[in-house]
């Protein structure tokens, strides 16, 4: 019974908590959906599902979607393919402080504001005329690329920024994970000559499983919730809306535009998107075992 | 022992009874005093020309203190309005744009200016200047500028010289001499001749020829926009003629990849004209510190035709709360501030161009701002752009230009006719 007693105590204030910041607006969020919605009028009609069936022919909204797919898609595969291969070379270092210290320097942008370093890739790696990537391609006898105007490009420049930006985080998850991988079965697999690529899929990567469900499902949600590069990477959301993703959008409807029951209506589409591949994640890569 | 804590006892009572006297008597003083918060955005010349203001008017009015407290322009917007939605809190006083009196006025949130000083401000200010600030015949803030986008624009008057050229007198030789001062360097621009590419210039531009040609972008009620016209399908492909065909700029200033906006461009010797608002100014002599005169002039864009017009949009103003219970007092600092010897020191130091006619006219101002006078000269050629939201319909034009300008359109009808349904949309749904 005492144990119940701390254990409520301990659950119930994060369970209210948890109720009024993210159910309660969710809940509010999803009524305001209904409503011809803005706060500085007095009456706000009810409009149905009228916000929902706009979504479906609003062409803006469609190219946001395709946007964030891409974007998505392309960093988080990107992204968790880097930070493997990363974290498990720097785990092959027998020294603890090499290990430490290349954890650190790939750790190290993720420390930085993502508007700071926005800011800095926006004025001074990305421009057309003065960046430092145009330099490097002239110096080469190449052209120069519009990283940031050519919307052909854009989402290419805004992924490589992320994945700068976002691999430090996973690989020291990843590392973590594959510290905790018993070192006998490397050995053991040393007495075979296996090669580190064999190792790599057939030890190393199977028993990471846990970890890589959890990174896996991390890093959609928050690749999916981006906002602040495509805020300050991008002028007004690019070139023909090419780097017009469903965060952006939302921001640009409710507090742009003032429309918040339509950027409500988007905010429950991208709440709904993010729900849906998060249950496939987690049934299709379940384990049922770690070490 | 009895007798000792008596008198003790005493003592403290005597203290608490002269505590709570000296106490009263203060708060009864602060009671007398008004004091007025009043909120601003943040930008240090125009906060320090407030606080001046503020200390010389508490000096004429010794009951009243004014609170003056600034925020980042970025969130001032969304604390504005909250604090305006919210039926508690804020401020007395506001220092409110334009645009955003559209949606204020309407809600209640703002105390309607008396109707007599009304009268007086829109005898007094240019229409473009309060435009947006009635509603129902009822004027809701005072404005204290005049926002100008068009008419003026900087010049780099090194590589004018350079390419031997003059400033421009009319639209052709305009024109010409910015076909004359691009440079590239195979598909690279080295000098953009006349980079009129930003967020603002394209669509006052557009409005503004569109006007010159004696036409009409909007209806008279302000209910429907109409850019499928003769007069718009003109403004528009002599705009987009400038890029596609004569090459003097690019579309960078609208899709973005340059680390510089046009203006600074010129200042950095990579544009030869840009058409932008006098704010701009002040940035070529203290941060690129260029002198004005010598590297760079600012000076009038030729007009497109002779019937000269422009439209302009409504900007800063300062607005009472209409929870404020301290109005009259607010409406007392509003009028101060309204006074002409008061508002052309406020108008010098923040470098605006006055709302009041007869500032705008009076030589100490222009003694002060020589620069404005290209601007000062056609203000009474204004009109009010319309009651709807400007950032929207720049939206629309500039989406529609960069489009247009890239070849996404077979013809400059089939962009209109898009252009006229986006722009109907918006308007519909306000």
């Amino acid at each position: 019974m005492k144990n119940k007693k701390f254990i409520y105590s301990v659950i119930i204030p994060t369970v209210v908590f948890m109720f009024i910041f993210i159910v309660i607006p969710i809940g509010i969020g999803l009524a305001i959906s209904f409503f011809n919605y803005n706060p500085l009028r007095d009456n706000n009609a009810f409009v149905g599902f009228e916000n929902f069936v706009k979504l479906l022919k609003d062409k803006e909204f469609l190219v946001a979607m395709k946007n964030t797919f891409v974007f998505v898609f392309g960093t988080v595969f990107l992204n968790i393919c880097l930070s493997l291969a990363l974290a498990y070379f720097i785990s092959r270092f027998k020294s603890n402080k090499v290990r430490s210290l290349f954890r650190m320097i790939f750790f190290l942008p993720c420390i930085a504001p993502v508007v700071a370093t926005s800011v800095v890739f926006s004025r001074s790696i990305f421009p057309t005329d003065t960046g430092l990537l145009n330099m490097g391609l002239n110096a080469l006898g190449l052209g120069s690329v519009n990283w940031l105007g050519d919307p052909n490009v854009l989402m290419i420049s805004v992924i490589v920024y992320t994945l700068w930006v976002d691999v430090g985080y996973n690989i020291i998850l990843f590392s973590a994970g594959m510290d905790g991988i018993p070192n006998h079965i490397y050995e053991a697999s040393d007495l075979d000559n296996t090669s580190e690529f064999r190792k790599f899929f057939k030890i190393t990567l199977p028993l990471l499983g846990r970890t890589f469900q959890f990174v896996l499902v991390q890093t959609l949600i928050s690749h999916f919730q981006m906002f602040a590069q495509f805020s300050v990477l991008i002028l007004k959301d690019g070139s023909k809306n090419s780097g017009l993703v469903l965060s952006r959008y939302i921001y640009k409807t409710a507090f742009e535009h003032k429309d918040m029951g339509y950027a409500s209506a988007v905010s429950l589409v991208l709440f709904i998107i993010i729900m849906i591949l998060s249950f496939i994640e987690q049934k299709k890569t379940q384990v049922d075992w770690e070490y | 022992m009895k007798k000792i804590i008596s008198a003790i006892m005493a003592i403290l009572f005597l203290v608490n009874i002269a505590g709570c006297s000296k106490g009263s008597s203060t708060s009864q003083k602060s009671d007398k005093k008004v004091v007025l918060k009043m909120w601003a955005h943040q930008n240090e010349p125009w906060n320090n020309a407030y606080k001046d203001i503020i200390a010389n008017f508490e000096k004429e009015n010794p009951n009243i203190r004014v609170e003056l407290e600034t925020f980042p322009y970025n969130d001032f917007e969304s604390k504005v309005q909250t604090s305006l939605i919210n039926k508690e809190g804020g401020a007395d006083i506001y220092e409110l744009w334009g645009g955003w009196a559209l949606d204020f006025a309407p809600t209640g949130a703002l105390k309607e200016i008396p109707k007599e000083f009304a009268e007086k401000v829109k005898k007094e200010c240019y229409p473009a200047t309060y435009g947006a600030l009635v509603h129902k015949n009822k004027l809701y803030a005072v404005p204290i500028e005049f926002n100008i986008e068009n008419g003026g624009m900087v010049v780099n008057l090194h590589l004018l010289k350079e390419a031997g050229l003059k400033v421009p007198k009319t639209w052709e030789e305009l024109k010409q001499t910015a076909i004359k001062g691009t440079r590239k360097d195979g598909n690279k621009f080295k000098v953009k001749g006349f980079d009129f590419v930003n967020w603002d210039s394209v669509s006052y531009y557009f409005l503004s020829f569109i006007l010159q040609q004696k036409g009409a972008y909007i209806n008279e009620d302000g209910t429907a926009f109409n850019f499928e016209t003769a007069e718009a399908k003109k403004s528009f492909a002599e705009l987009a003629k400038l890029v596609k065909e004569d090459k003097v700029t690019n579309l960078e200033g609208l899709t973005g990849g340059g680390n510089l906006e046009g203006y600074q461009q010129l200042y950095a010797k990579r544009a030869m004209m840009v058409p932008r608002g006098p704010w701009i100014v002040s940035e070529g002599i203290q941060s690129f510190n260029l002198k004005l005169g010598k590297d760079f002039d600012y000076v009038g864009v030729p007009w497109y035709t002779n019937q000269h017009r422009f439209a302009a949009e409504t900007g800063w103003s300062l607005a009472i709360n209409a929870k404020s219970k301290e109005a009259a007092a607010a409406q007392k600092f509003i009028e101060y501030v309204y006074q002409p010897k008061v508002m052309e020191k406020l108008n010098i130091r923040c470098t605006q161009i006055p709302a009041q006619k007869e500032i705008s006219q009076s030589a100490s101002y222009q003694k002060e701002m020589p620069y404005t006078k290209v601007l000062l000269d056609i203000l009474d050629n204004s009109q009010f752009i319309g009651r709807f939201n400007t950032d929207r319909l720049k939206e629309v034009v500039n989406d529609t230009f960069v489009k247009y300008c890239s070849n996404e359109y077979k013809t400059i009808e089939e962009a209109l006719k898009e252009l006229n349904k986006k722009a109907n949309a918006f308007l519909k749904k306000k």
